[in-house]
């Protein structure tokens, strides 16, 4: 019988299965990618059989925000449904951040990147309208986490917050997998992202025991790590493949509104 | 279905946490489940291994299942006289069905310093026994060197981290004797195909870094590339049978 597990292992297309990574990255990095193109991305995602990929822009680290929306708009609309778009965000202030999420809404974006690597935390009060027209729209909110106390609290009371924004958090399991499901089981709106160069064994079946299939997203994190890589830790999970669907691209598909 | 022959996975340790060691039969089960045909295995996870002569008895006690495994145990430079002349040890491997070593110098306590491994890695080089280099107990550049002091020994790199593209691709350019494993953290974005090109996928061998992490990952990450056929099945498997194979 032909399941998921057999056809990553034969590395057949899952066109048919509606996958939908919510975890991608346009721009140029530190450390060597062989093709920052947005074509690259696209000729994965033919390969693997991917129905589309949510980006920001490497620079959701940095100051550029204007410019790197305006990169990751430019790859919407070169591969239109293929390449979403997340809004970057430099929090120089709460009207900056207002226009600028008016603006990319209007543009199509499909939602917003932070990460607080850009020495600013998520509760930074110039981010507030950001979080409010995400709860008012339902734009997913994908924020950068890696286990850490003072963000996942930060995260929490956000989540609280603005019940009406799916908060997403990026690279859950990376340390600390019980917070992640705590704030999974306290909150509705949290999503855990799969997104992790080398996850310990057994992680996916863990989150999905913990949280429900219905509260974890695939996201590949390319073309900062590989998408046919990162797709193997679902497709090899110990859970049914109707799980495997939920997480491929079932969930995404509701948070997206496709 | 394009064989696989797992050059980075492991059992027989015990995983953090864990009261139990990780048993022969749950990784054989695993490469059943993942259809993965053979594995190079070391004991692994290595946290708890202080005794490498005890670790490589352990080893060599899961036995090859038919030669579905097969072994790779730790081997030391006799510097301090405490473990057995080296061409002894690398024969008492070999008739043991060993073929390949892995080397810990941090872990063993040993330097790579020319005065104080080479005796071994002259007994390696004369047997042209595989050896494998993890990137927690060697840098890539302590790799090189030995490489380039023994250009007949096959030095395999396991471990390497997604973002060393830029340092690998010259190292398997200038050491032709050097491998890498695809395996855990080795996730790059079309990086397989660009190292494929630069340095030809004969020097690719598909691995998979269990059961630190779990064996799918690498098996999409080698069966969804934009390669060949042939490089797949080179790297799937061709590559290290070769170099076992060619053991003396």
């Amino acid at each position: 019988m032909e399941t998921l597990l057999s056809r990553g292992r034969a590395g057949a297309s899952l066109a048919d299965v509606g996958v939908i990574d919510l975890h991608g990255h346009l721009g140029r990095y530190s450390f060597a990618i062989p093709d920052l193109s947005a074509g690259s991305i696209v000729r994965v995602l033919d390969r693997v059989g991917v129905e589309c990929v949510a980006c920001s822009h490497m620079q959701c680290m940095g100051y550029r925000a204007h410019w790197a929306n305006d990169e990751v708009l430019a790859a919407m609309r070169a591969h239109p449904g293929r390449i979403l778009g997340y809004i970057n965000l430099w929090p120089a202030s709460v009207d900056a951040v207002r226009v600028e999420v008016e603006k990319r809404v209007a543009q199509g974006f499909m939602g917003v990147k932070l990460h607080n690597g850009n020495g600013f935390t998520y509760s930074d009060p110039a981010y507030a309208p950001a979080y409010a027209i995400a709860h008012d729209c339902h734009l997913p909110i994908l924020f950068h986490t890696w286990g850490d106390d003072p963000t996942l609290r930060d995260v929490r009371e956000i989540a609280a917050r603005y019940p009406g924004a799916p908060c997403l958090l990026a690279h859950a399991g990376a340390a600390a997998e019980d917070k992640y499901l705590a704030l999974a089981h306290d909150l509705p709106n949290i999503y855990l992202d799969t997104a992790l160069s080398c996850p310990p064994c057994g992680l996916i079946e863990r989150l999905v025991a913990g949280a429900g299939a219905e509260r974890v997203v695939f996201g590949s994190d390319i073309y900062f790590l590989s998408l046919p890589h990162q797709i193997g830790k679902i497709l090899g999970a110990r859970i049914s493949d109707e799980e495997k669907r939920l997480i491929l691209g079932g969930n995404a598909r509701m948070l997206l509104h496709r | 279905m394009i064989p696989l022959f797992d050059v980075q996975c492991g059992c027989g340790g015990v995983p953090g946490g864990a009261r139990e060691a990780l048993s022969g039969e749950t990784l054989l089960e695993e490469m059943a489940r993942v259809e993965i045909g053979r594995a190079l295995v070391r004991l692994a996870p290595a946290a708890m291994l202080f005794d490498p002569i005890e670790a490589n008895e352990r080893l060599f006690a899961l036995g090859t299942a038919g030669d579905r495994l097969v072994p790779c145990p730790l081997v030391l430079p006799n510097t301090a006289g405490d473990v057995g002349p080296e061409p002894v040890q690398v024969e008492a491997f070999i008739s043991r069905g060993a073929r390949a070593v892995a080397l810990r110098p941090r872990s063993d306590a040993w330097s790579l310093a020319p005065w104080a491994c080479d005796s071994l890695l002259h007994a390696l080089e004369e047997r042209r026994l595989p050896a494998l280099c993890a990137m927690d107990e060697f840098t890539l550049e302590d790799a090189a060197a030995l490489a380039g002091r023994f250009p007949a020994l096959p030095i395999i790199l396991i471990g390497v981290s997604y973002r060393a593209q830029r340092v690998l691709i010259p190292l398997l350019q200038a050491f032709p004797n050097t491998y890498l494993s695809l395996g855990a953290n080795y996730t790059v974005h079309l990086g397989v195909e660009q190292l494929a090109a630069a340095a030809g996928a004969g020097r690719l061998l598909f691995g998979t870094g269990y059961p630190a992490t779990g064996m799918m990952s690498a098996i999409t990450n080698l069966l969804y590339a934009e390669l060949s056929d042939e490089e797949m099945r080179l790297i799937g498997s061709g590559n290290l049978a070769r170099l076992l194979e060619g053991v003396r």
